[in-house]
Parts: C-alpha cells; sequence; structure tokens
C-alpha cells in the first residue's frame, strides 16, 4: 500500500514539474517570439494534466502558474507592448477557470468513487462475516460467489466454489423441491424460506433453512443458508424422547387398567358371598367377622377406584357431565356415607352451608368431598372436630374442610397435592392411604376451573380450601 | 310371579359362574340357571340353542369378548334380555355394552341384592 502511495506521489511530483517548466518555457517562447497563434493553447495540457491530478489543489497551481505566466513575461520583455500583456492575463484568467473547473468535476468523481469503494467495502465484510452461509448464484446454475460460512457449510475453498454447480450441493430427494422453490422465489411467490439437505464436501448431508432472493434488476440471486442440523437432531431426539414418553404412560394406563380389572375380579365372591351370608340369621360373633370382611372389601375397592381414576385423569382430557348441583344435598350425602367412620372416632361433624346450586359434574363434586372429608376423618384423632364450611363469593363459592388433627408440616404443604406424595412414608404411617386422594381432588377442581390449597398448623389441624366457579 | 325365568351365565372364572348359580338359586325358585357359557362364542352358540329369557354377560373372556357375543346375540335375536356384568371400571366400556344391545350394567363386586335388583329392572322392562 506504502509502495503503491509512493509512487502515485513521484508521478504527481513530476506532472508537477513538468507543468511548472513547460509553463516557464513556453512563456519564454511567446515572450521572445510574440508568437500568439493556435499553438499558444498547448500551454494549457500540463494545466489540465495538473488539474486531473491535484484535484482541488489545481485552483492554487493555477494561480501560480499564471503568476509564473505574467512574471515571466514581464521579465523576459523589458517594456512588454499593452497587447502581449492584456492577452497575457487573459490566458492566466482562463487558465484559472479551466483549472478550477476541472478540479471540481475531478473532485466529484473520486468522492463518487470512494463513496462506492466504501459502501462496497462495508457490503463486502457484512457478507463475509455473516454468521449464516451466503453464496450468489447466477442465472441459477452456477455459484459465482460465497463467504466465509460458506466455506465451513460446504467444505470446499472459495476457489473451488466459485463456478460450482449450485445443483451439486442440493440432495437428490430434494432436488426438484429447491428448484421449484427457488422459480417460485424468482416470481416473488414462495414463502421466504425452505428447508433442504444440503450436500457438502465429503457427501455429508447437512439439514440448512435456506432464503434465496432474487436480486433486483439481475440475473442473479442471493441464498442465505443456516445450518439447522444440530437443531433438527436435537428436535428429533426430543421427539423420540416424547414418543418413548407417550408409550411409558400407555403402558402405565393400560397396566392401571388391567390391573384394576384383575384386582376387582377377585373382590366379586368376597363381596357376593358375604351378602348371601347376610340373608341367615347368624350368631353375633359371625355377624361381627362378616361385617369386617365386608367393611374390608369395600375398602379395598375403594383403593382400586381411585387407582382407576388416576389412569382416566392421565389418559385423556376428562369431559365433564354438568348439571345443577345443589351443595348442601351433595356435602350431607358425601357425610352420611362417611358417618360410619367418624361415629367409630366419636368425631363431630359441622357444616355451615347456604343453599347454593352451582353448574358442575356431580360425581366429581362428590369425589372432592369425599376425599377431604375422609382425610380429615382419617388424620384427625378420636373426639376431633371437622368443620365445612361454604361460602357464597358471588361469582364462585369457598369451601374449607378444616380439622382438628395432627396437621401438616410447613415444608409438606406444597406438595400434598402432587401424585403419589404421602407426608409420611415410614413404617409408623397411618396405613390405608395411596397418596392418591389429594392429586384427584386437584385434577377435579382444576378441570372446574377453580383453586385449591391448604394452611395448616401441626398439631392443631389442617384447613383445606378450595373454589368452584358457579357456572362453567 | 308366573313361570321361572331362565337364565345363560356367561362366565370365564369358575368362582364366579358358581356364585351367580347359588345367588340365582336362593330366590325362592324365580330363577333357573340353564347352563353356562364361558366365552363369547359359546354363549352365542347356546343362545341360539336354548334360547334363555334372560343373560348374564362377563365382558372379559378369550376367543370372543362380551361386547362382541352381546352384538351376535342381538343380531340374532333383537329381543334378548342381556346383563354385562363385569369388573371393567371406566364409563367407557359401560357405554360400549349397552350401546351393543344390553339392557343393564352391573359393576363387580355386587351384592345378591344388586343382582336381583337389575333382574327385576330387566323383568319389569320385558313386561311393559
Amino acid at each position: 500500500m506504502s509502495e503503491e502511495k509512493r509512487i502515485k506521489k513521484s508521478y504527481k511530483f513530476l506532472i508537477l514539474l513538468l507543468s511548472v517548466s513547460t509553463c516557464v518555457i513556453m512563456t519564454v517562447y511567446f515572450a521572445s517570439t510574440g508568437e500568439t497563434g493556435v499553438y499558444t493553447h498547448l500551454f494549457y495540457i500540463p494545466i489540465i494534466l495538473a488539474g486531473v491530478w491535484y484535484k482541488k489543489k489545481a485552483v492554487y497551481l493555477a494561480f501560480i502558474l499564471g503568476a509564473i505566466h505574467i512574471f515571466t513575461t514581464l521579465f523576459f520583455i523589458y517594456h512588454p507592448p499593452v497587447e502581449i500583456l492584456i492577452e497575457t492575463s487573459e490566458r492566466a484568467g482562463m487558465l484559472i477557470v479551466v483549472a478550477y473547473a476541472i478540479g471540481l468535476v475531478r473532485e466529484r468523481c473520486v468522492r463518487a468513487q470512494d463513496e462506492l469503494r466504501d459502501a462496497e467495502e462495508r457490503y463486502r465484510v457484512i457478507f463475509e462475516y455473516a454468521l449464516t452461509a451466503l453464496c450468489v448464484i447466477e442465472h441459477g446454475e452456477v455459484v459465482s460467489l460465497a463467504n466465509k460460512e460458506f466455506e465451513t457449510l460446504s467444505g470446499y475453498s472459495r476457489e473451488e466454489i466459485k463456478g460450482k454447480k449450485w445443483i451439486d450441493f442440493i440432495a437428490d430427494e430434494d432436488m426438484d423441491r429447491v428448484q421449484n422453490y427457488c422459480e417460485e422465489r424468482r416470481k416473488g411467490e414462495a414463502p421466504a424460506c425452505c428447508e433442504f439437505k444440503f450436500v457438502s464436501r465429503n457427501g455429508e448431508i447437512k439439514h440448512v433453512n435456506a432464503w434465496i432472493e432474487p436480486v433486483p434488476g439481475a440475473s442473479s440471486c442471493v441464498a442465505s443458508l443456516l445450518d439447522i442440523t444440530e437443531l433438527k437432531r436435537k428436535e428429533e431426539e426430543l421427539r423420540e424422547t416424547c414418543e418413548k414418553l407417550a408409550e411409558l404412560d400407555k403402558m402405565k394406563r393400560d397396566f392401571l387398567n388391567v390391573a384394576y380389572h384383575e384386582l376387582r375380579s377377585p373382590l366379586a365372591p368376597i363381596v357376593g358371598y358375604a351378602s348371601m351370608l347376610e340373608r341367615y340369621k347368624l350368631p353375633d360373633k359371625e355377624r361381627r367377622y362378616l361385617y369386617t370382611i365386608e367393611q374390608s372389601a369395600r375398602q379395598l375397592e375403594k383403593l382400586i377406584n381411585r387407582m382407576l381414576e388416576l389412569a382416566r385423569i392421565d389418559g385423556k382430557k376428562i369431559e365433564l357431565s354438568l348439571e345443577g348441583v345443589h351443595i348442601p344435598e351433595v356435602v350431607e350425602e358425601v357425610i352420611k356415607s362417611l358417618e360410619p367412620e367418624a361415629k367409630e372416632k366419636r368425631q363431630k361433624i359441622s357444616t355451615s352451608i347456604p343453599e347454593i346450586e352451582i353448574q358442575a359434574d356431580k360425581q366429581k363434586i362428590i369425589a372432592i368431598f369425599i376425599n377431604l372429608i375422609s382425610n380429615a376423618i382419617k388424620y384427625t384423632p378420636e373426639k376431633g372436630r371437622i368443620d365445612i364450611k361454604v361460602e357464597d363469593r358471588g361469582e364462585d363459592i369457598r369451601v374449607c374442610v378444616a380439622d382438628t388433627g395432627i396437621g401438616i408440616p410447613e415444608e409438606h404443604l406444597s406438595k400434598i397435592f402432587e401424585r403419589f406424595y404421602m407426608v409420611d412414608t415410614s413404617l409408623t404411617r397411618k396405613s390405608g392411604a395411596l397418596g392418591l386422594g389429594l392429586s384427584i381432588v386437584k385434577e377435579y377442581v382444576k378441570l372446574h376451573g377453580g383453586k385449591v390449597w391448604a394452611t395448616s398448623e401441626p398439631g392443631k389441624g389442617s384447613k383445606f380450601f378450595f373454589t368452584l366457579p358457579k357456572r362453567q | 310371579m308366573g313361570e321361572r325365568k331362565r337364565i345363560l351365565i356367561v362366565e370365564d372364572a369358575t368362582y364366579m359362574r358358581d356364585m351367580l348359580r347359588e345367588m340365582l338359586e336362593q330366590e325362592g325358585g324365580s330363577y333357573e340357571v340353564v347352563d353356562f357359557a364361558v366365552n363369547g362364542k359359546e354363549a352365542v352358540e347356546k343362545y341360539k340353542e336354548l334360547k334363555p329369557d334372560i343373560v348374564t354377560m362377563d365382558l372379559v373372556m378369550e376367543v370372543m369378548d362380551g361386547i362382541q357375543a352381546i352384538r351376535e346375540i342381538k343380531k340374532y335375536d333383537p329381543n334378548a334380555l342381556i346383563v354385562a356384568i363385569t369388573a371393567l371400571g371406566t364409563p367407557e366400556y359401560r357405554d360400549a355394552a349397552l350401546d351393543a344391545g344390553a339392557e343393564e350394567y352391573l359393576w363387580k363386586p355386587f351384592t345378591i341384592n344388586n343382582l336381583f335388583d337389575v333382574l327385576e329392572k330387566l323383568s319389569r322392562k320385558r313386561r311393559e
């Protein structure tokens, strides 16, 4: 670069020398011969040259040369005639004007050139260092220009890429599709992006997302290619994982369904024969045995049912079969079914429920109450109290089931509604629970568009709250 | 009370067949078990042969399942009275059985009273 500049500088100097000396020589010549013919105009040539080289400075140069011209005339002709003086001055004036004009034009040209070069350089840098592979395709066939990233993507060097056929980069199976896409892009019809398989140097297939844009007013187009191979791989992995999970989930559901059937089946003769025995007059002791058998069978049935409910919740979206549900009636029904257990523990169940009917799925509302109230009974010691309070809040109702039971430690409160979660899994736990009840409550409340939460004071009792909108 | 209702029991588990028979025979001779079938195919054949008044139909069985058997019997005799008795719990199976043509659906486990309630309902339906 500096070498080039030095050469340029010496050329400039040479021309300056040439023009000054031509100016002096010609002035001396004209002055001594007194010639004023057409040749005298040759005088302008060095000035023009100087103008071309010196751009704006040419005007100063012209002044200097003009001055030299006049002084030389005065110097060589002691008393020059008036005509020569006038002619000399005219010439000097012309000289300045011409040099100035040339300088201006020249300057403008150079500025335009500089701007063009700057712009070109800027776009070259953008093109070169873009993080997507870019290439220019001529007539839809030959690649004429490519950037660094394109080299990386294709595995070819820039020299090799230049002149290569565009279709050589496209996998056979995608050829027609990409060609169609290019064609439509040219017509301005296709969507901006197109995914296809890109063939790189060693035949390795890469997935790219391409944007091919025709250059306006030219037969070429610019292709911008984003390597999405890794993305695709991850996507595929994710899809496989999802499939596997779905399969596992289905297996689990199938298992639960089958287990449900197989576990319930042997219950049939237990419950059936027990009910037949009831028809006989039995002594008290045998009647008590029979009662226990029946109770245990019913308890087992309940646990199995819960398992199935869970399988159903997981299986698919459960639809609510909506009807008007009279809350006091439902609660009374539930309490009635649970009364034997509460009585056994001499617990007191009290209710405070306004006359209210909401739009809901009755069976699910019953399940919610059964789960919460039976939990309360289970975890409340003898002679404890259970209060069920329903508040009408306008848009929705808020239900609170409070007990005076063992309570739930703070750290468990946020997790008790999770499936299978049990506060106590030790051998000293209260048996008869699977950790499913509250998760079913949560699912069912959620299905109705309500919320469920709990507060507790360990040792003093727990409060379970849920809300249900009045209308769905 | 009229004549005894003739009943065909379709059930793959022996203990269930025995229990159903014992239950039915307890009810003061209102019901008579005419035969057993252990799968759906046998049930269809025996229905054609014996023309029972009522069929109790298990749903999960080898060779031909209960739903299919209900369909076949109903095709043969649209007036057949069938009670599906099963431990399958989801409403979908219940709906499938009822859609196939079963009149009633009884869930295992059930008490003897549950069974007679259902049979009573069927008899009433027949009379109507």
